[in-house]
């Protein structure tokens, strides 16, 4: 109960906030939509050198990129907390600590969720077509987003709120060039690509296009994305839960 | 039992003694303030004595409960409000006593409690306002209503007044003074006017070490001052020494 009592605290401080709004929802939606207008002026044969820019790859990968500013806020959120003492007043109630990890972390996923549907409406709008597939797409989507959330916990349990902001963008970045949002992985190959396929970024990316544009079936080649993906995010929750219960017991947290 | 007892409570911090051998009793429904400069060791001390820092040695209890074995103990009995002002920003000055009131007290109980902080802190007319909105002495003064709210035994003010104009403190002097006797405060403070004010007894913290403590007049003819200013002085030039 009390969980839900932080939890709650936590939605509203995030969704109250104008700048997170614009960022995790306003930001992916006008890409989305200028890039689909962009591209639409020029014609299908733009997608055979180009086919991130189809709208069944572009809406996944707006979606992911909306997934990386949730980082940023779940970071920024906390960080604050812990630089105005209200964190440390929180320590004095009677809140545990798996209070404190899930009441940063489960707020997050509604607004991953509420920008996935955004998202996927856009692109019902121009020109996705209404499958079951959109709805497994958001569904398998949800848990990537996971291992975003975990690394907003990270940075905001060891940086302060000045820091925060700039070691997220820069993870954006990571994320935007090193998923092959914007350029074709197919036509490339070399150290880069593999260096690519090493992070987990590419592989959310191909798990949500394999079941957008899937038959049902999932192809046997997106379990390794699987397994990977599930690697980086079980890792990375991990260590945030122990970066979290060992701040929790420090003096000066 | 008392308020608050500490025996030889030690803190240190790598190679900085933060509290050192601190032995201080807080009676029921006292006001206590502890005085001293800037890390003279109040804030740590109150860390300590509100399960946020782990002494390095010594004993202290609050409300006859040890702060390291039963500190959940102490949490359900105790409220503080931190140096910072730690309000909620984006929530309503109603919504962030209201988010103390769920984590500190019964449900049916909330509702009214919140109510009462309102009235007392006077915030009624800003109530549906974002605290970040708030003025510095008005979001303070929310910061002690959310402490106050689950209804301590024990509340903790640590420096409450810093930073304020002389409209603000006063106003939170009046909040202060009308729950004397209602429950123990623990108050910091390097203002003496502060102290003289609303102290049943003041103790003197200079170098982590509690120098000298009593009323304020005990405290002004032991150093042979005229006031307490003065007093403090002669005793933090004295610890330096």
């Amino acid at each position: 109960m009390k969980f839900y009592t932080f939890f709650r605290r936590n939605l509203k401080e995030i969704v109250r906030d104008p700048l997170s709004l614009i960022f995790c929802i306003g930001f992916p939606a006008i890409l989305l939509i200028v890039f689909r207008i962009i591209f639409s002026s020029m014609g299908e044969k733009v997608y055979e050198a180009t086919p991130q820019f189809r709208i069944d790859q572009l809406v996944p990968n707006m979606c992911l990129f909306g997934f990386t500013f949730l980082s940023l806020f779940v970071g920024m959120l906390l960080a604050k907390d812990r630089t105005t003492s209200f964190l440390a007043r929180l320590r004095s109630t009677s809140l545990r600590p798996a209070d404190f990890m899930l009441g940063y972390a489960v707020p997050m996923l509604p607004i991953a969720l509420f920008q996935e549907i955004i998202l996927l409406f856009i692109g019902l709008l121009f020109g996705l077509n209404l499958t079951a597939n959109v709805f497994f797409m958001l569904l398998a989507l949800l848990p990537c987003s996971v291992l975003f959330i975990a690394c907003g916990v990270l940075i905001g349990l060891v940086l302060s709120d000045k820091s925060v902001g700039g070691v997220a963008s820069i993870l954006v970045n990571v994320a935007v060039f090193l998923s092959g949002m914007f350029f074709p992985v197919s036509a490339m190959s070399g150290g880069f690509v593999t260096f690519m396929k090493v992070l987990p970024y590419i592989h959310i990316s191909q798990i949500a296009k394999t079941v957008l544009t899937g038959s049902g079936v999932i192809e046997f080649s997106v379990w390794g994305s699987v397994g990977i993906l599930a690697i980086y995010t079980l890792a990375l929750t991990a260590l945030s839960v122990v970066v979290f219960a060992k701040k929790l017991r420090k003096d000066n947290f | 039992m008392e308020a608050i007892q500490t025996k030889n409570l030690n803190k240190t911090f790598k190679d900085k003694v933060a509290v050192d051998g601190l032995n201080l009793t807080v009676h029921r429904g006292e006001l206590y303030t502890l005085l001293g400069v800037n890390g003279a060791g109040k804030t740590t001390a109150i860390r300590m004595l509100t399960c946020l820092a782990r002494p390095t040695s010594g004993e202290a209890k609050v409300c006859g409960y040890d702060v390291i074995s039963e500190r959940e103990k102490v949490k359900e009995r105790i409220g503080v409000s931190p140096q910072e002002t730690s309000v909620a920003p984006n929530l309503t000055v109603k919504e962030n006593l209201r988010f103390f009131a769920d984590l500190t007290l019964p449900k049916a109980e909330r509702e009214k409690a919140v109510g009462e902080m309102i009235e007392l802190f006077r915030l009624g007319e800003f109530e549906k306002k974002k605290a970040k909105l708030l003025s510095g002495g008005w979001q303070r003064q929310l910061s002690i209503a959310m402490a106050l709210i689950g209804k301590p035994q024990v509340l903790f003010l640590d420096e409450p007044t810093l930073g304020l104009d002389v409209i603000a403190r006063r106003r939170l002097w009046e909040v202060v003074q009308s729950l004397k006797g209602k429950m123990t405060i623990l108050l910091t403070t390097h203002y003496m006017e502060e102290a003289e004010v609303l102290s049943d007894r003041v103790g003197v913290l200079a170098r982590g070490k509690l120098y000298t403590e009593g009323t304020v007049e005990e405290i002004e003819t032991r150093t042979n001052s005229n006031s307490l200013e003065e007093a403090f002085v002669a005793i933090t030039k004295e610890a330096e020494q």
